[in-house]
């Protein structure tokens, strides 16, 4: 089959890939590397930082749940924002570098705060869901939040409507109202590394380094979280 | 015969080949000419001679030919691989269509059609001649193309016989081929040019061989003759019935044959009387020609001279249909077409001549000639057998009569010669004093113009053009263009505004300025502080008799309000280039006079140099002129140079000599480098360097760019901005030896020059001398690298030394103790107890007791400022370093007067103030220049990571002072040391003040200042040297102990 | 069921700023350390690495020139389009993955500096237009087939922000129904 989604043939079970004769030689010719390594210990320098909390965003917005919290990335882009606003503050700079690094602070700070915002979107979209499971992935801060998230809700509620509700509808059940992510939803992922051995739909499927696919979220959520691939 | 007859000039095209012809439609007469801009442009003879543009393209065009069948267009030979043609629409003449004919290999160089519009044939630099039917313009099915390739070199020129079946054409490889048109064959090979070249730029003098058929039962091919040794300038003129040399057209007599220049082209006249060819110093030389059954007569009949204009590369004739006379039209190669309207010519005719030696008649004999004239008929004959095809005629001997192969063959022609065998030939008396060759001086090269270095094109400020580059360095670019709209077309001036735009590439320095220019300034130079122009006014206007040249010059610093100032030149002078250094501004104008000025307008100085100039450059307080002194050589442009200072606003001579350029090559740009040594680059890319001392300078070649930068094909062209100190600070990696680099620009894809709009990036590079035997390319040999250490630090610099500790270390590991011996002699005392270290530790006691002796006998001298290799701190080396180099001469082994030095030094430092920030004036741009330090460094943010993270993880590069060692030193700095302590709290601070934060005191300096105040505590009595040697010896402590 | 579009175009074009490219500064700066890394030291003319978003910073004051990165030149894009048309039933061919955003970005504040701006742009969306029909050619054939996992190259961010909604709704319908029945 030809075209640009490598459909998987049910019968054979294998990937047909019909690539391009020199695609990896031209990828490397047009330098698309995503990540323009600039030292060889990636994640401990300030860039690998700023990285690895951009995927997380990215992989925070596409991600039916709410995904484990990266605190790491989070505290340390935080200090290096709170440490150059200091500094910068402090000290004559010519105007042009105070405006440079002030661009650069914005953009973090841009990041920082979509992630947390889209986390936050989602606890209080999934608050009774949560209660349940992944309460692991939320950080210390978030539970406490989607704790008084969900007290407040209540009291909202018992407040304004069930008070007044007839004493046999005065309880809200809490499982029939629940809004649940989506796990069966599509997803497009890229692999970071090679992996094998995913399953779907009972068929083993191997993913190539730096292959684009598409398939359902329940499928991959565990490669996701280990941080072999990344959703885009 | 010597004053011009009335004729037009017309400026129609950029500086390079073209062509021009004359087009007749409808009753209405056209001159179209095409140049190396790209465009077509039309002259409407019957009107307002105003050209119009027919087409406008990219690539270069060679050739057009008309063609009025089927329907009126031109054809025309491009550049691009490709034969195009256009239709002329008459109404529009802009809007046309443009189809391609056929298409080559490579650029195609001629184009020709034959009379009878049947066909057409085109020629190109792959070798091939293409025949194609004139049919074909309009069709577009297929249509059959002959090629002829019998050439093996690219084909010059093509023209076709009145009838069209004869087609002769030259190609560089040297040969004139004549080929039938119906049976594409070919008939005949005449050897014609000598050597063979390759391509159309590299033909000898730039020649353009042409080609022209006579319309006669008899048709006459006229090559104009390059440039071999033994020859003066001639066109010869071959019969095309049996091929043979008829004659060899000269110019003038053969004594001043050389002021008329190599011949680039010729022309017949429509009505084949005439012959007109344009030579190389823009003089069109008229011969007519008159045949009758017997013989071909030809006589010089004007000169027409243009010496202004440049070479003439293409001559047309036309007749007009108006009033019936001849036209001529000369295309030059500056972009300027000549025409006459109305020639006046009158035809020389036999019997005119006859019993008569005129004047003019010897002027246009050869020697040999003579031999064979007869008393009663003082023409040329047809003669094979006296006047070599190959060799010069000079060599023939008289003949007493003619020998019977001759007449035999003489027979066979159609025109009989005048003697018959018993006629005796009565030799003129004259001729015996001719029989000695004349002795002909060594041709020589063309006179280079003058030019303003980092500028372009040098005449090309025309209508055709846009822009023009004034000059393009370092300090940023400034561009001389027409301002839209400000056409003014009055009936007897016609004005052109001209903006003068400046922009800087560091906006740091100025803003960018837009200057109204109603002088159409030709030169000027920036720098940082000013804007120099000069020009003479309106150039296409009819020359004015009160027009003098001005000088304008703008300050960017003016703090007394007056921000220009103008200087007109006496009459009649033209400034020709500029150079401006520092306080002071030096004008060259074409009357050989040299003027100083000073920035605010005081003039000071006049030098009046012994030749004319050609180029000039300062900084600084450094001044170079070059100027041609002599005549030009065969191989050489044999100029001289005058290398001055400017002190107390007064030219001093610093040296003089002939300038060293490659051989056949030109100047192409002079400057200095930072320690103001004058630099010169020629065309073949060969930079090279002088080492100014007492008695002169001497030349070094420091970097050829034909083999640096890939481009072949633009070394000669490419634009240098100026040679800077390398603001590109090192990493720690490179080793690298030069703290200097070139800058420069190469011209865009396609073109000659580098193109404006967007503005071409910078490349850079370092100089390379040319060592032998480099091992690999890229990787400077330690020879080199020795070189380049004393070239930029001087030899006492511990740079050089090092290097020098280097070349000592390979010779004695490879076993050449001589060798090491020797460059061991050359270091300085402590660094000689080294290499006596280095040489015990390899075990060579010989070599270790010769350098011992060495170091004897210049024992005594022990200097105050040894150096300590305490690798561990930088800032002693750093400080010392700095001492070392104040004290050093800046260009080595120089001895220069002492107030000269005193001079440089101080340029020095304002030199490295270049890019720093200059005194507040209004007219600077509002903003604080940038500093070159930014106070948040790489430590800082690391130093933010590890704390964030807990210090749990180790970073991985982390090295902010990296130390300073190599292992050649390492081992050796417990020996031999001797610690002189340097005032170091003055170190300190002008460390101190550059970096800002630092969180951990990680150095030395940082350490002892904060136990400082301990050790003066603890130790009251002794002195601060002495407090300072326990410090280290306590931080010595310390760092082991945390390592 | 996802209704909003979960990343919006701003945010991609905030990824596509990461680039890195080059260009002619017009003052002049010693070595500055950014949290991407060390730039600099910027010297007038000479051309230096910056990223997107500081180089257009610059731009907007004038204080330098982009250089256009050397995958939007004509000749290049020429290429790439004749790949693409050349092969109309075939895979997409490799190509900048922020290419539709840098390309709007720079044309948009930078056109001066772009050589043949006018012909970039066409051909831009010509490259579109082609991966664009193919991607969607073969979205129909597997919404049709109805598979569940399926392998793409070389597509780039903003075609995958155009084809996602529709083509992950339509899977995750198709799946939800058949797994209902």
């Amino acid at each position: 089959m030809a075209g640009p989604f490598i459909l998987r043939d049910e019968q054979t079970g294998k990937s047909l890939s019909q690539s391009p004769p020199s695609a990896e030689s031209k990828l490397k010719e047009l330098d698309l590397d995503e990540e323009p390594i600039q030292t060889a210990d990636d994640t401990l320098t300030a860039y690998g930082m700023y990285q690895g909390l951009v995927k997380a965003w990215r992989n925070e917005l596409f991600a039916p749940d709410v995904l484990s919290y990266k605190g790491d990335y989070v505290e340390c882009m935080l200090e290096v924002v709170k440490a150059m606003e200091d500094s910068l503050r402090g000290s004559e700079v010519p105007e042009i570098v105070r405006s440079l690094h002030q661009l650069e602070l914005e953009r973090v700070r841009y990041v920082l705060s979509a992630y947390l915002r889209k986390r936050l979107e989602k606890i209080e979209k999934y608050a009774d869901y949560n209660t349940v499971e992944d309460i692991d992935n939320l950080s210390g801060e978030e539970r406490i939040f989607i704790r008084e998230y969900i007290e407040n809700m209540d009291r909202l509620f018992e407040n304004v409507a069930l008070r007044h509700m007839p004493p046999m509808v005065r309880n809200l059940d809490k499982d029939k109202a629940k809004v649940t992510p989506n796990l069966d939803e599509f997803v497009f992922i890229r692999a970071n590394e090679d992996v094998g051995g995913v399953m779907i739909d009972d068929e083993a499927v191997n993913f190539d380094k730096n292959s684009i696919h598409i398939l359902r979220y329940s499928e991959v959520k565990s490669v996701i979280e280990k941080g072999r691939v990344d959703l885009i | 015969m010597d004053t011009n007859p009335p004729y037009e000039e017309f400026v129609t095209h950029s500086e390079g080949f073209g062509g021009c012809i004359f087009f007749s439609l409808l009753g209405r007469d056209y001159l179209l000419s095409c140049g190396s801009d790209g465009d077509i442009r039309l002259l409407d003879l019957s009107g307002e001679k105003e050209p119009i543009d027919l087409y406008i393209g990219s690539s270069h065009l060679y050739q057009l030919a008309c063609v009025s069948e089927p329907t009126a267009g031109v054809l025309f030979a491009c550049e691009d691989n490709s034969l195009y043609w256009i239709n002329l629409n008459l109404n529009d003449f802009s809007k046309h269509t443009r189809k391609i004919i056929t298409r080559f290999a490579s650029a195609v160089y001629c184009v020709t059609t034959d009379s009878s519009g049947r066909w057409i044939a085109a020629g190109a630099a792959d070798f091939t001649i293409k025949l194609i039917p004139a049919s074909a313009i309009l069709t577009t099915n297929q249509y059959t193309c002959h090629v002829l390739d019998t050439h093996s070199a690219p084909v010059l020129s093509l023209s076709f016989s009145s009838d069209g079946l004869i087609l002769c054409s030259t190609s560089c490889d040297g040969h004139l081929i004549v080929w039938c048109t119906n049976s594409r064959t070919v008939k005949h090979k005449i050897s014609v040019l000598s050597p063979k070249v390759s391509d159309l730029s590299l033909s000898s003098s730039r020649l353009v061989a042409a080609l022209s058929c006579m319309t006669a039962d008899i048709c006459f091919m006229a090559t104009p003759q390059s440039f071999s040794e033994e020859e003066c300038p001639s066109v010869p003129v071959y019969s095309s019935l049996d091929y043979h040399l008829i004659d060899r057209l000269v110019s003038n007599s053969t004594t001043d044959s050389r002021s008329s220049g190599t011949f680039h082209c010729c022309a017949w006249s429509p009505d084949s009387l005439y012959l007109a060819a344009g030579t190389a110093l823009g003089h069109i030389i008229i011969w007519s020609c008159s045949v009758d059954d017997t013989r071909v007569i030809f006589k010089r009949v004007s000169i027409l001279r243009h010496t202004l204009r440049g070479d003439i590369i293409s001559v047309a004739w036309g007749v007009s249909n108006i009033t019936g006379k001849l036209m001529l039209a000369a295309f030059t190669k500056s972009g300027y077409l000549i025409l006459y309207e109305s020639l006046e010519l009158t035809p020389c005719t036999i019997q005119a001549n006859a019993n008569q030696l005129d004047d003019s008649l010897l002027d246009g004999l050869q020697a040999a000639d003579l031999f064979d004239s007869q008393e009663s008929h003082s023409n040329i004959q047809v003669n094979g057998s006296n006047i070599n095809m190959e060799e010069s005629s000079l060599d023939s001997k008289p003949q007493t009569s003619p020998t019977k192969t001759d007449r035999k063959a003489a027979k066979k022609r159609k025109f009989v010669p005048e003697w018959e065998e018993d006629i005796a030939i009565i030799e003129p008396e004259y001729s015996q004093s001719c029989s000695e060759p004349v002795i002909q001086p060594e041709p020589s090269l063309l006179r280079q113009e003058s030019f303003q270095p980092s500028s372009w094109p040098p005449f090309s400020q025309i209508t055709g053009s846009e822009h023009v580059c004034l000059c393009y360095n370092l300090v940023g670019v400034v561009i001389s263009h027409k301002a839209p709209g400000a056409f003014e077309a009055e009936s007897e001036n016609k004005h052109f505004n001209f903006l003068i735009e400046v922009e800087f590439h560091d906006r740091g320095v100025h803003h960018p300025l837009q200057l109204i220019d109603p002088h159409w300034f030709s030169v000027g130079v920036l720098t940082d502080e000013l804007l120099v122009l000069g020009g003479s006014g309106n150039r296409n206007v009819k020359k004015q008799p009160k027009d003098q040249c001005l000088i304008q010059v703008h300050r960017f610093n003016a703090w007394d309000g007056s921000k220009e100032w103008n200087a007109q030149l006496p009459e009649g002078e033209n400034a020709l280039c500029l150079a401006a250094g520092r306080d002071w501004i030096a004008v060259v104008s074409d009357s050989l006079i040299l003027r100083l000025f000073g920035t605010e307008g005081t003039q000071f100085d006049l030098l009046k140099m012994p030749g004319y100039p050609v180029s000039t450059a300062g900084r600084g307080s450094r001044l170079i002129l070059v100027y041609h002194q002599n005549c030009t050589l065969k191989d050489s442009q044999n100029m001289s140079y005058y290398l001055l200072a400017v002190s107390g606003m007064k030219l001093v001579l610093l040296a003089e000599g002939t300038l060293v350029i490659s051989l056949n090559s030109e100047l192409r740009w002079i400057g200095f480098t930072s320690a103001e040594s004058p630099v010169i680059l020629d065309s073949l890319g060969h930079l090279e360097v002088g080492r100014v001392n007492s008695r002169g300078v001497i030349w070094a070649p420091m970097l050829d760019f034909s083999k640096t930068v890939r481009k072949k094909r633009n070394t000669h062209k490419l634009v240098i901005l100026g040679i800077t100190p390398c603001l590109v600070e090192p990493t720690e990696d490179e080793e690298s030896v030069c703290n200097e680099e070139i800058r420069y620009i190469v011209p865009s894809h396609g073109s000659h020059y580098p193109s404006l709009y967007p503005r071409p990036s910078v490349q850079v590079v370092t100089y390379n001398p040319p060592f032998c035997s480099v091992a690999t390319s890229g990787v400077l040999s330690l020879e080199q690298r020795y070189f380049l250490s004393t070239f930029c630090y001087g030899q006492v610099a511990k740079q050089s030394q090092e290097e020098l500790m280097r070349l000592f270390a390979l010779a004695a590991r490879s076993g050449s103790f001589q060798r090491a011996l020797e460059v061991g002699a050359l270091l300085n005392q402590q660094y000689k107890q080294l290499a006596i270290t280095y040489s015990s530790r390899l075990q060579l006691s010989m070599l270790g007791q010769k350098m011992n002796s060495l170091l004897d006998a210049g024992r005594v001298e022990i200097t105050d400022t040894a150096v300590t290799i305490d690798s561990e701190d930088p800032s002693f080396a750093i400080s010392q370093a700095e001492h070392e180099l104040k004290d050093s001469p800046l260009v080595p082994g120089e001895e220069i007067a002492p107030f000269l030095s005193a001079i440089r030094t101080n340029s020095t430092n304002r030199d490295s103030n270049l890019f720093s920030s200059a005194p507040a004036n209004p007219f600077k741009n509002q903003k604080a220049p940038f500093s070159r330090a930014s106070s948040i460094d790489n430590s800082f943010i690391k130093s933010v990571i590890q704390k964030s993270l807990g210090g749990k993880h180790t970073l991985s590069n982390v090295t902010d002072n990296k130390q300073q060692t190599s292992d050649l030193f390492s081992k050796q700095s417990k020996l031999g040391e001797t610690r002189h302590p340097v005032k170091q709290t003055e170190a300190n601070k002008s460390f101190n003040s550059v970096e800002s934060s630092k969180p951990k005191p990680n150095t030395f300096k940082d350490w002892l200042e904060q136990t400082m105040p301990q050790l003066e505590a603890d130790n009251p009595t002794l002195k601060k040297t002495e407090l300072i040697q326990i410090a280290t010896k306590k931080w010595r402590e310390e760092k082991r102990e945390i390592s | 069921m996802s209704d909003s579009p979960k990343i919006t175009p701003a945010d991609l074009d905030y990824l596509a700023m990461n680039e890195v490219i080059f260009i002619l500064p017009g003052f002049s700066l010693g070595r500055i350390t950014l949290i991407l890394g060390d730039f600099g030291p910027f010297v007038p003319s000479i051309a230096t690495k910056a990223p997107l978003w500081f180089a257009l910073y610059l731009k907007e004051r004038k204080l330098c020139q982009i250089q256009v990165p050397s995958w939007l030149t004509c000749e290049w894009l020429e290429t790439k389009r004749n790949e693409e048309r050349s092969d109309p039933d075939g895979p997409l061919h490799p190509i900048h993955l922020h290419y539709m955003e840098i390309s709007s970005i720079l044309l948009n504040h930078a056109s001066d500096d772009i050589p043949q701006a006018e012909e970039i742009r066409t051909l831009i969306k010509d490259i579109w237009d082609m991966r664009m029909s193919k991607l969607r050619r073969s979205i129909s054939i597997m919404i049709k087939e109805q598979h569940v996992h399926a392998q793409v190259k070389n597509i780039s961010y903003m075609e995958l922000f155009c084809i996602r909604p529709h083509l992950c709704n339509s899977l995750f319908l198709i799946d939800h129904i058949q797994k209902a029945s």
